[in-house]
């Protein structure tokens, strides 16, 4: 365990180091691109120099770290805010929006591969299967657009943009963000009902299973208590490649519903090359995927029982 | 029992419906829901197309982003106002005069104008700090560079509470039209750059409620005390952005906005058809152009650079590439229709002549021209106005290589970096216009253009004090440039916005960093 912590601190490290080295050989100048283009050269001199820019990229990375290592992150170059305060709120925008989608996650993946793994080959499995085809085949913004059309415009239930306030009250907030919240279910549940369902199939035409049928025990309790926690472990790592995908994924849908977060903060940024910005939101990132890795790993040895025995 | 199973399936998808049903049962368009909704009408829900991001601010002297002009507009005046046209309109100065040899102006400002963070009356102080902090290098404007040159900060003097007096260092007639520019907002005496950042100090007609640059939306209420009778006609303001075009299509076609600041040409069309939305045009609000060394080969030859002129058909750019909004351009920045043109039509595609010019200057089919013009799609239709120009080219026995650039380091790496480049410009007042890129010294000088006959035509025109005059000195400028002159300027781009049809009063301006709020409302 001690060392999962260190190994995952060195991956930071060197991702902080990467994005230094990337966002420095990236073309353009940050003067230019938060003076303008109608600045004049003496203008961006000045820029540059308040932000000590000319110094070596060692320099500042040097000066950077010693920031972080005392929780320092340092000011956005662009509006001179501290980075925790640029960060900050639209980290907890961009949390809510991933929690709101796992919530909605877990049940409509259990519902389709429970159905589908009962129902083998009979038309429900059909349906089920039929249907996670065509969401692996959407892309993102697709999906948003067509859920847009359906639930924004043609039923007005929900509004086409995810407009969020601070002050919004929690089902105002949840209404808000529920289209932008099952675009990025449809791509993450897909895979899970694919790998869960299969798994199910499996373990189901398994000789434990079969051994359960003959002691009589009811076919429910062979599904609930047996069979899924046994098919969990797979489609627990596809959650959490499923986490990094969120990461990833609220880029777009985060643009094409206007919403307030990380994503929209990450295109901004590395649009204006503000470094200090960039860095605690790769960070924040790498992170994230770490942790969801560790707890999968944890989630997976305490749910599946041939693990949690210590084989 | 294998009901059972059955019910916890069922009980499980009763959550989900039951929370799906909890949350459509508020409905966002419910006018009880949205925040204010007073007796004269409801809150403006008004849409910008570019985000500012960190950089959004309520200071003037820094105007990044057309989202940064939005706030601007709604809560500060400047002292005067400029039509499409470029005429001059009163705003905070009631009436302005130079002296007789043009190196002063004298202003009058209104009187009972009050600011709404404290009430207090508009003066001369105000004035006078406003500008003294645009021209000071530490506040870090974009005005310096524009105002430097005319004006130091010790030139400007109150004569008495409500005249303020600009010393010029050269004459200069045009002198009023440089203080009606984006950043020229008059700010309170004595405002800090921190303050004006974070929550403005104007007396326009709306006052912030907590700003933060950052926000979603941006929330304004009507300032009680605003000097104009009947204005603004909506109680309140919320400035949001949306950068999608997909996304603000869905927005006004739900009414979750109603006015979109600028629209594409695909978004326009489509709104066209519908009866809940309208679709306004202004007059030339940007121009796109292909820029030319005049001083690098093949460039340096007048007769190449016409022969690049001639094949242009500017109708079929304006149809196919912007979607019939736009206007032809006549290859230099002045537009066509406007009162300092040389001429009311522009340059007209002359296949023939340009074969001849070219045969002149050395160029056959054995040896063609061949010139590699670098792009990126930097404005809407850029890229298929240029792909549309090596075609008509080609009909000359042109060859032009479209060499396309991620629009992303466009600026950085390309652009006044190459021979043959594009980019565009928002359509300035003549004096302007003909001079940010294109007089020898200008550091945005895209074609290379430096004639002293050129520069002395504007100098003697901001000298000359009698308008007619003036108009002819500019005039012939713009002629040097289209005839001889290194930008091919194919279009001008009117500017397009969208408003729900249960709004009214609202007008766009070719100038994009000019946004009236005053008149528009919205019911129900």
């Amino acid at each position: 365990m001690v060392k999962r912590v260190l190994v995952s601190l060195a991956t930071l490290l060197a991702v902080s180091v990467v994005i230094f080295i990337v966002a420095d050989v990236l073309p353009g100048d940050v003067a230019t691109r938060v003076l303008g283009r109608e600045s004049t050269a003496e203008q961006r001199e000045v820029f540059r120099e308040r932000l000590n820019l000319d110094a070596p990229a060692a320099e500042r990375y040097v000066d950077w770290l010693g920031g972080v290592v005392r929780g320092d992150f340092g000011e956005s170059v662009v509006s001179g805010r501290p980075v925790t305060e640029v960060v900050g709120e639209k980290a907890l925008n961009t949390l809510f929006l991933g929690v709101y989608a796992l919530i909605l996650y877990i049940p409509v993946v259990l519902f389709f591969s429970i159905v589908g793994a009962m129902n083998k080959g009979r038309w429900p499995d059909t349906v089920t299967s039929g249907l996670t085809l065509v969401g692996l085949s959407l892309p993102e913004f697709v999906l948003a657009n067509m859920l847009v059309l359906a639930f924004a415009l043609w039923q007005p239930w929900f509004p086409p943009l995810a407009f969020v306030d601070p002050g919004m009250g929690f089902t105002d907030r949840i209404h808000a963000t529920t289209l932008p919240a099952l675009t990025l279910t449809v791509p993450m549940a897909v895979y899970a009902i694919r790998m869960l369902r299969g798994q199910l199939v499996e373990i189901l035409d398994s000789e434990y299973v079969r051994m359960c049928t003959l002691r009589g025990i009811p076919r429910h309790r062979i599904l609930i208590s047996h069979a899924l926690p046994n098919g969990l472990g797979p489609a627990l790592k596809v959650t959490a490649l499923n986490l990094a995908y969120l990461i990833s994924g609220v880029v777009v849908v985060e643009e094409v519903f206007s919403y307030d977060g990380l994503g929209a903060l990450l295109v901004a940024t590395i649009s204006t090359r503000d470094i200090p910005v960039l860095e605690a939101l790769v960070l924040l990132g790498a992170a994230t995927y770490i942790i969801a890795n560790l707890l999968s790993d944890i989630a997976t040895t305490l749910l599946v029982p041939r693990l949690r025995t210590g084989r | 029992m294998r009901r059972r199973s059955w019910l916890v399936i069922g009980v499980i998808a009763a959550l989900v419906v039951g929370g799906v049903v909890l949350v459509v049962r508020a409905p966002w368009s419910d006018p009880d829901a949205t925040t204010a909704s007073s007796d004269d009408g409801r809150c403006v829900r008004y849409a910008g197309f570019e985000s500012s991001g960190e950089q959004n601010s309520l200071d003037p002297a820094v105007a990044f982003t057309t989202q940064n002009t939005l706030g601007l507009n709604a809560v500060y005046n400047r002292l005067l106002d400029r039509t499409d046209d470029h005429e001059l309109l009163p705003e905070l100065a009631e009436s302005w005069e130079p002296s007789d040899d043009l190196t002063s102006w004298t202003f009058h400002l209104k009187e009972g104008v009050t600011f709404w963070t404290d009430g207090h009356e508009l003066t001369s102080a105000d004035v006078v700090y406003t500008f003294q902090r645009l021209l000071d290098p530490e506040t870090g404007s974009d005005a310096l560079s524009v105002l430097g040159p005319l004006v130091e900060a010790d030139g400007i003097v109150a004569d008495d509470d409500h005249t303020v007096t600009f010393n010029l260092k050269k004459p200069n007639a045009e002198f009023p039209s440089f203080l009606a520019t984006k950043n020229t907002y008059v700010v309170a005496d004595g405002a800090t750059t921190d303050e004006l950042r974070s929550s403005g100090a104007g007396t326009g007609p709306f006052k912030p409620v907590g700003f933060r640059p950052d926000a979603t939306t941006q929330r304004f209420d009507r300032h009680a005390d605003y000097w104009e009778d009947g204005a603004p006609k909506a109680p309140c303001l919320e400035l949001v952005v949306i950068e999608d075009s997909n996304a603000a299509l869905a927005a006004i076609q739900s009414g979750q906005v109603d006015v979109l600041q600028s629209v594409d040409a695909v978004t326009a069309e489509t709104l066209q058809a519908r009866d809940d939305v309208e679709v306004l045009t202004t007059g030339p609000s940007t121009f796109l152009t292909f820029n030319m060394w005049v001083d690098t080969e093949p460039f340096d030859d007048v007769r190449v650079r016409q022969a690049l002129k001639l094949v242009v058909d500017r109708t079929q750019i304006i149809d196919v590439a912007l979607s019939g909004f736009g206007s032809a351009g006549d290859d230099n920045p002045i537009p066509p229709g406007h009162p300092y043109a040389w001429r009311s039509d522009a340059q007209a595609q002359d296949v023939e002549e340009a074969r001849s010019l070219l045969a002149a200057a050395g160029y056959d089919e054995q040896n063609p021209l061949e010139v590699d013009l670098y792009s990126a799609d930097v404005l809407p239709g850029m890229t298929s106005a240029v792909q549309l120009y090596a075609q008509m080219a080609a009909e000359a026995g042109i060859q032009v290589n479209v060499i396309t650039t991620p629009a992303s380091e466009y600026w950085d790496n390309v652009w006044m970096k190459q021979p043959f480049q594009v980019s565009f410009w928002t359509v300035r007042p003549p004096s302007e216009g003909l001079a940010v890129s294109f007089r020898s010294e200008a550091e945005s000088n895209e074609t290379h253009w430096r004639r002293e006959a050129y520069d002395a035509l504007l100098d003697e025109a901001a000298a000359t004090a009698d308008p007619d005059d003036r108009a002819e000195l500019y005039s012939r400028a713009a002629r040097m440039l289209s005839e001889e002159g290194g930008a091919i300027i194919p279009a001008f781009v009117d500017g397009v916005a969208a408003v729900r049809a249960e709004c009214e009063g609202y007008e766009p301006r070719a100038e994009i960093t000019r946004t009236d709020f005053r008149t528009v409302a919205c019911d129900g």
